[in-house]
């Protein structure tokens, strides 16, 4: 009988425990479901406002670029501006698979990444356009420079003309940025500066035929040299296009 | 167990997702892109550095062979020669471009200007008149011209509309750009009412005079849309080198 009695007890004892276990079970398993629900909720709200907050910094951009000075110093401020301001669209691994079953979330995702794209081509594309500033600040400051000193030099001293050039060239080639453009102008100078030692040769050989075909050399190296505007204009074009395309 | 939560989590956060309105940046602002460019490149000054950049001119030394028939042309006043633009039949090209583009070039201080001549469009009456015109009614002016070349005839000055616009098969093989061969068949063209006729590579890869037929062959000479200093002096207008 005890024995009975004591089977008894002890099946509901297990029972309640088991419907204790169950009840604390679903419990958590609810927080859970919760949890993950508001942890899903708040990534999927910050990829929106991620692509919000980076759609209007490119609308703020594009107002501010028609209000401004656009100087280098200018344009270097919004640059700063728009890499601390930089989001990502990144979502915790344990939410972003949601995308693929989704469409909703996908669209987010794929919206977010867009704008975060083209965020990242404007931020590229003013850095290559402050590059090009850059450069064309230090590129006027040796025409001007060349200029001046040319100026004040005899006619045919061909000795101080290919010292001027020379140095202007080696003050160019110090820096490496823009090598591209900085290759152009190297090799326009260089003609310049053939021509000026071919000059240089047949003046101190007294060489008529020798004298009138480097004169000629250097009317066309020069001639080339003020066609480098083309060039520039062009490449500079070229850069501001590019940013204005992301607009 | 996972996937359960995970299909839950997913339902509620469907169900909570907020709404949130995107604004994107006007992208059909053609006039505020035009300020903006406009902007750049006010701040850009190589370019025009370099369009105002005069070097002086090299003197032909005393013991030059030709030194002594030497006179300089372009150590007086300037000298201003008037020419009027017109088309002749259907042309593609912009009218206005192609004036500019003429004006230009006459006037760079890389080209006949270095003569102290001040090249100036006028409506009517001018020294000589600058013709684009159809390539199909090149004939028309002179037996001499054809739709395959521009040409002179007497104070007429053409240029085929066909080259204007895109070169010669020979240019472009070569690699040549439409802004140089532009600057060199005004030139060359100019050059003949100047009184130039044509001629040859001096040597190879001696600058090619701006008379030499570039279009046709470089003979080894290097491309030059730009008179040589050789190339100042102009019968039409009374200057000898």
């Amino acid at each position: 009988m005890v024995n009975y009695a004591g089977d008894g007890t002890m099946k509901l004892i297990k029972n309640y425990r088991t419907l204790k276990l169950a009840i604390v079970m679903s419990f958590i398993t609810l927080i859970m479901i919760l949890a993950y629900g508001f942890v899903s909720w708040k990534s999927w709200e910050n990829v929106q406002s991620v692509t919000k907050n980076t759609n209007e910094m490119e609308s703020s951009l594009f107002i501010n670029l028609q209000k401004d000075k656009l100087s280098t110093e200018k344009l270097n401020e919004y640059l700063a501006d728009l890499k601390n301001k930089r989001q990502s669209c990144d979502v915790v691994f344990f939410v972003s698979w949601q995308k693929n079953v989704n469409t909703r979330f996908k669209k987010y995702s794929e919206e977010c990444n867009k704008s975060v794209e083209k965020m990242n081509r404007t931020i590229q594309s003013i850095e290559k356009i402050v590059s090009f500033m850059e450069f064309d600040k230090e590129l006027s400051g040796e025409i001007r420079t060349v200029s001046d000193e040319l100026s004040k030099t005899e006619q045919n001293d061909f000795i101080t003309m290919e010292k001027i050039w020379t140095g202007a060239k080696k003050r160019l080639e110090s820096r490496e940025d823009e090598s591209d453009l900085r290759k152009l102008v190297m090799k326009r100078i260089d003609a310049i500066l053939l021509a000026v030692r071919d000059l240089k040769s047949a003046n101190e050989k007294k060489d008529s035929d020798q004298f009138t075909i480097a004169r000629d050399k250097f009317t066309v190296a020069i001639n080339a040299w003020i066609g480098l505007q083309n060039e520039l204009t062009q490449e500079s074009q070229l850069r501001i296009d590019n940013l204005l395309r992301e607009f | 167990m996972v996937c359960r939560v995970a299909s839950g989590g997913m339902a509620i956060a469907v169900a909570l997702t907020p709404t949130v309105n995107i604004t994107a940046p006007n992208e059909n602002n053609s006039d505020a892109k035009k300020v903006i460019s406009a902007k750049i490149f006010s701040e850009i000054k190589s370019p025009s550095s370099l369009s105002s950049f005069k070097v002086s001119d090299i003197q032909t030394p005393d013991w030059h062979s030709t030194s002594q028939s030497l006179k300089k042309s372009n150590s007086g006043a300037k000298k201003e020669v008037t020419y009027t633009i017109s088309t002749k039949g259907k042309v593609r090209s912009n009218l206005s471009e192609f004036s500019k583009l003429v004006n230009e070039t006459l006037n760079d201080n890389r080209g006949w200007a270095r003569m102290g001549i001040v090249f100036k469009e006028v409506k009517e009456s001018g020294s000589f008149n600058l013709v684009l015109s159809q390539a199909e009614l090149m004939s028309l002016f002179s037996s001499g011209c054809d739709a395959d070349w521009s040409c002179r005839v007497g104070s007429s000055v053409i240029i085929n509309d066909n080259r204007w616009s895109g070169a010669t098969t020979a240019w472009n093989k070569a690699g040549g750009d439409i802004r140089n061969y532009r600057h060199m068949v005004i030139n060359h063209e100019v050059g003949h009412w100047l009184g130039h006729g044509h001629l040859n590579c001096s040597g190879v890869n001696n600058p090619a005079a701006v008379m030499q037929q570039q279009s046709i062959d470089l003979q080894g000479c290097a491309f030059n849309p730009w008179p040589l200093d050789s190339e100042l002096w102009s019968t039409t207008l009374g200057m000898e080198l």
